[in-house]
């Protein structure tokens, strides 16, 4: 199982290890880890895993937002 | 004086054969002929008088149906006219509704038009104003998240996907 | 939203604010591996369902179609080679869905809702373009008429409320115009009207909006468009979503008209995309649902019982045939679904005999009981004198010596025909049908020249509207007893004889 996860440039590195063992817990140990660091995301994560796509990160709220108020 | 009876009567008699003879002769060669002159003229004076008659019946007929022609002929001018007339003032309504009716929907054109511009508007304010209220809440966020906010995202995260 | 102001905009977008709440976003992705002809071939979104709307990265829109075990075929619902090889896609979760709602009258809109007419669209509810049908126990027969406006159809062939009527012909005979008529007579009958324009030129729809602006229809019509520019998959929508549009309104206890111009067209658009995503070609390429494609769309056309509200869809499908054939594939398959047929011929089309329906061959299964009492009672015999009239029609050609009977049927034939030629965009109320044919049983026309009937007919409609002036209102709600029959027969003769002076 692979899993990418896009992390704010400047995350520490204590809150990812945070963010890996959520996602072994799901997945097992053997889960391997692909990070990519972004400087759009501002905070949060988006993790891509087996074809879904789990996005917390704050950008991406607001752009629900603006799509939600504005349809 | 011895009168002949004898010779009286003949001599009468004699007379009145040539008062007879003479009769006669006047009546073949003078009444006859008179008369026929005298009927002649009667028969050819009524003939003219019928047909000074007939020409004077004709010539009334036709002072009257002339009469009747040109008064038609006046109606029919009359009533001409008159059609003319309505078919003018007809002609001035239609004209007159027609335009306006096209003022009316020039108007209406507009106002369907000025509608259109205002929902528009509106529309694309909307838009704007929502994009320009994400971006200067991004902007803020940008600059404020910390780790701790970060936490509490990832935190929150596993809690709701319940892993 | 129209009446707001700035301060107002702010006030909107604040409450949508606070009615939003921030969820978490997780979503299935996939990606285009092989994008060509319209169609994309797509890895991943293994929970896709058939049918669903699929976002593309640059927010084109797809609908998948084609699901296969390893990858999904989707159908690019937008033109344009905007999709690359290599996006994402994500699966929106919906079936394709169109805005309903009484803001979308006299609007002109396209296959997936979006507003062609220069104006945003506010809509409040969506629908699902794929619906089922009413069931059985949902409907209830079909009682009331739709009048057409025009003579012929009225009288012969009617067409009731509920109904579906396929108006069938090769191209140029007059086929689109039957129906905007028919639009066009809906003014004051409160009918909701629908026109779904298939695989039509951009020009001819514009055509048609023109002449329905001008004639004030479109406060009750929408105008769905599919034109031949667009992708199949859209033409394909296309009288789907315009068939959601007009059921909310029927479950809402409204009656509609819808009109599907054309469904041929609609056939080849659908073959075009089952040809693209390989799906394998039946008779005449087209793919074996086409027929389903067809009698889903139909019969969702229905008249409901009134425990739901007693609405109606009436379906006015168009089928273009060519050179009369209409024993060709498609046309044969619309023709066993619908209820009946209005068979519009090139040949009494260009000897001026228009509409250019034949009598003959149109039929209406619902008949008599989708006529109002008025045409009831003076159209009986009309279908039976056409057909004799047809077949003695041939001795008259050749100026044959025929009996008295025979040339008065011939004559009365010739008149028939020529009462029902009418002009375009030109409706005759219920009022004026009744009277005319009441006129034609009562032989009025027998001694006046077929040139002059359409005047005459005038003035005598004229006459007698002043003359029963309280009759008229009452016929023109479709009933017509027997004193105010006689009432207008008397009218009728009395204005024969001041013609006749």
């Amino acid at each position: 199982m692979t899993v990418t996860i896009t992390v704010p440039k400047d995350l520490s590195d204590d809150i990812y290890e945070k963010i890996l063992d959520g996602f072994k817990k799901k997945y097992g140990d053997d889960t391997v880890f692909i990070k990519e660091k972004s400087t759009k995301i501002i905070g949060g994560f988006i993790a891509e895993v087996d074809g879904t796509v789990y996005d917390t990160s704050i950008r991406s709220k607001l752009n629900e937002i603006k799509k939600a108020i504005t349809s | 004086m011895n009168i002949n009876l004898g010779e009286t009567a003949v001599d009468l008699i004699i007379n009145i054969l040539n008062i007879l003879i003479l009769f006669v002769i006047v009546k073949l060669l003078v009444y006859k002929p008179v008369k026929k002159f005298l009927d002649d003229r009667k028969a050819r004076i009524n003939e003219e008088t019928s047909k000074a008659q007939k020409i004077l019946d004709e010539a009334t007929d036709t002072l009257k149906s002339k009469d009747l022609l040109l008064e038609e002929s006046r109606k029919n001018a009359e009533a001409e006219s008159e059609k003319i007339i309505s078919e003018a003032k007809a002609n001035a309504d239609f004209i007159v509704a027609e335009a306006k009716k096209n003022a009316k929907t020039a108007e209406e054109k507009a106002n369907a038009e000025i509608k259109a511009k205002k929902e528009n508007f509106v529309a694309s304010s909307k838009d704007e104003i929502a994009e320009l209220a994400v971006n200067i809440a991004e902007r803020i966020l940008s600059r404020e998240t910390n780790s701790k906010d970060n936490e509490k995202i990832i935190e929150d995260f596993f809690d709701e996907v319940n892993i | 939203m129209s009446e707001y102001m700035p301060e107002g905009i702010s006030a909107y977008l604040k409450k949508r604010l606070d009615e939003h709440t921030v969820k978490t976003i997780k979503y299935k992705y996939g990606t285009v591996t092989k994008t060509g002809d319209g169609v994309a071939r797509i890895l991943g979104l293994p929970e896709c369902k058939y049918g669903e709307l699929l976002r593309f990265e640059n927010g084109t829109y797809g609908m998948a179609l084609d699901l296969q075990e390893d990858h999904l075929g989707a159908v690019i619902l937008d033109t344009g080679d905007t999709v690359r090889e290599g996006m994402t896609v994500i699966g929106t979760g919906k079936v394709a869905e169109i805005p309903v709602g009484d803001e979308i009258l006299g609007r002109v809109i396209d296959s997936i809702g979006r507003p062609l007419d220069g104006r945003p669209l506010m809509a409040q509810k969506f629908r699902a373009c794929e619906q089922s049908a009413p069931k059985i126990i949902e409907r209830r027969p079909v009682d009331t008429p739709l009048r057409t406006g025009i003579l012929a159809i009225d009288s012969m062939v009617p067409i009731g409320m509920g109904q579906r009527e396929l108006i069938i012909g090769d191209r140029q005979t007059g086929k689109t115009s039957i129906a905007i008529d028919t639009i066009l007579n809906q003014k004051n009958s409160n009918v909701i009207c629908i026109y779904c324009a298939v695989g039509q030129k951009a020009s001819t729809v514009s055509r048609v909006i023109e002449t329905l602006k001008k004639a004030k229809a479109m406060s009750y019509t929408c105008v769905v468009t599919a034109t031949a520019s667009n992708s199949p998959a859209m033409q394909y929508l296309a009288p789907f979503a315009a068939t959601s549009i007009a059921e909310w309104f029927m479950y809402a206890g409204k009656n509609v008209l819808i009109i599907y111009d054309d469904l041929s067209k609609h056939a080849v658009a659908y073959r075009t995309m089952s040809l693209l995503l390989q799906r394998p070609p039946g008779r005449e390429a087209f793919p074996g649902d086409v027929f389903y494609l067809h009698s889903r769309l139909l019969e969702r056309s229905a008249c409901l019982s009134k425990d739901l509200g007693g609405g109606s869809l009436t379906a006015i499908p168009i089928i273009e045939t060519m050179g009369g054939n209409i024993s060709s594939y498609i046309p044969t398959n619309v023709i066993s679904i619908t209820d009946g047929q209005i068979y519009l011929e090139n040949e009494l089309f260009n000897s001026g005999i228009r509409p250019a329906i034949n009598t003959g061959l149109s039929v209406s299964r619902v008949g008599r009981a989708a006529q109002c009492d008025s045409i009831k009672k003076v159209s009986g015999t009309l279908r039976i004198q056409l057909s004799k009239f047809r077949e003695m029609a041939v001795f008259a050609r050749f100026g044959s010596d025929v009996d008295v009977q025979t040339a008065k049927m011939l004559k009365k034939g010739s008149i028939l025909t020529e009462l029902f030629k009418q002009q375009k965009s030109n409706p005759y109320s219920n009022f004026e049908e009744t009277l005319l044919l009441l006129a034609y049983n009562n032989n009025v026309f027998d001694d006046v020249e077929p040139s002059k009937l359409k005047p005459f007919c005038k003035k005598m409609t004229q006459y007698v509207k002043n003359v029963c002036a309280g009759i008229v209102p009452i016929i023109e709600t479709g009933f017509m007893s027997d004193g105010d029959m006689s009432a207008l027969e008397k009218s009728i003769m009395e204005f024969k004889g001041i013609s006749d002076e």
